[in-house]
């Protein structure tokens, strides 16, 4: 086949051509549609106007919040999400409920990286594991200064059972050696803590198997293992 | 606003029929297509009403957007339980009368290969022999050199001889 025919068979794919029905019905559609600016000039003709202004801020306002609460890394409206976050933290005054504050920001990181995965919005997983390990760095500067572990046992849980989530998604968030060092020291200080005390038999026996999962870097479950110690029966 | 709808009404009109075909051949359905070009209008008006100045390039701009909707209708295909071909076939003879009557065999030949061949070369060949846009048109909404859009058409057409000539001798 030369290429003038080629061509020709080419050019008689031009008769297709949409329906001039839809064509016409579909241009009505597009151009009766109000713009938004149309519909609130409508509302401020039609309604009282204080009333109307009243309503209208509050549903931008708790628009905004709603949308402000569930933007994710890389949408324009997160940077005040990480603003309202931060606010948050001021009223913390005590080093345990700062950590665990943190670390349940560290969380949050997680659970919207799931989000985004979920949703498939690829080019936002860099930034989103990039702001995790911010978090994660962020919660490991205060590790050492905590008293109660319970609240941040909890929250090292959640962590893990988020990382475990991910991992089932195909993503992998990094080491974050700055908190598992910091993890480390906690367990260690607790350890040194629970062996300069009486103890009883079970207590012991816990104690032992706290002691093998910081051998083996479990610091997760070594936190664990410290919390439900306290919580055993005594002799 | 009236002004903007002016203007938006000229363009729908010039560039309506182009978009639904450009869309039809990639889709090969009259409902998918219909679905994809309202949408497609629909999205550029809203961005003519946030700010007009923003679009330099109205075709090139239409036929981005046509594009993104499409790779998104096969992105939630592949989501979907696939269909069978014998679906397939029903769906095509769902296909306006205005359509079916005029695609000849040779015609549906014709279609059925550009529509196997890579998404540049399906462009370039819709848009230089169907649309009618002048290889510098082209190279804009490519956004390459006109060299390269030349280079591209000459391969494209190419690819589509060959494709064609072995369905024949299949």
């Amino acid at each position: 086949m030369n290429d003038t025919a080629l061509i020709n068979q080419i050019k008689s794919l031009k008769a297709i051509r949409p329906n001039q029905d839809w064509v016409f019905a579909v241009k009505e559609e597009i151009l009766s549609k109000p713009t938004f600016a149309q519909v609130i000039s409508n509302m401020f003709l039609q309604a009282r106007p204080v009333l109307v202004t009243v309503m209208l801020l509050f549903v931008v306002l708790f628009g905004t919040l709603s949308f402000v609460e569930n933007s994710l890394p890389g949408d324009i409206l997160y940077p005040m999400k990480k603003v309202a976050e931060d606010s948050q933290a001021i009223f913390l005054v005590s080093e345990n409920d700062i950590a665990e504050y943190k670390l349940s920001m560290a969380n949050r990181r997680l659970e919207e990286l799931a989000k985004i995965a979920e949703i498939n919005q690829v080019k936002k997983l860099a930034p989103a594991i990039l702001a995790f390990q911010a978090n994660v760095a962020e919660a490991a500067k205060n590790l050492e200064k905590v008293d109660n572990i319970k609240g941040l046992a909890m929250q090292s849980q959640e962590l893990e059972k988020n990382k475990e989530i991910l991992v089932t998604m195909g993503i992998i968030v990094g080491e974050t050696e700055a908190f598992d060092t910091g993890m480390a020291k906690l367990v260690e200080r607790e350890i040194k803590a629970l062996e300069e005390q009486s103890l009883s038999r079970p207590q012991q026996d816990i104690l032992i198997s706290i002691k093998e999962y910081f051998e083996q870097g479990d610091y997760n479950k070594a936190l664990i293992e410290i919390v439900f110690l306290s919580f055993s029966d005594v002799d | 606003m009236d002004n903007l709808k002016q203007e938006f009404s000229e363009i729908y009109d010039k560039y309506i029929g182009k978009i639904y075909r450009f869309i039809y051949l990639k889709v090969s359905s009259e409902a998918v297509a219909q679905d994809l070009t309202s949408e497609t209008f629909l999205r550029c008006w809203k961005s003519f009403q946030k700010k007009r100045s923003d679009i330099e390039n109205v075709s090139a701009f239409l036929y981005r957007i046509a594009h993104n909707l499409i790779v998104d209708h096969y992105k939630k295909r592949e989501k979907e339980p696939s269909i069978s071909t014998e679906d397939r076939q029903i769906a095509d003879k769902q296909v306006g009368l205005e359509s079916k009557a005029i695609l000849s065999s040779d015609m549906d030949t014709v279609r059925a290969v550009l529509a196997n061949l890579n998404n540049d070369y399906q462009n370039i060949i819709i848009w230089h022999y169907l649309d009618e846009f002048s290889v510098k048109e082209i190279s804009l909404i490519m956004n390459k050199s006109e060299d390269t859009t030349r280079v591209t058409l000459h391969r494209a057409l190419k690819s589509l001889k060959e494709k064609l000539e072995q369905n024949r001798t299949a």
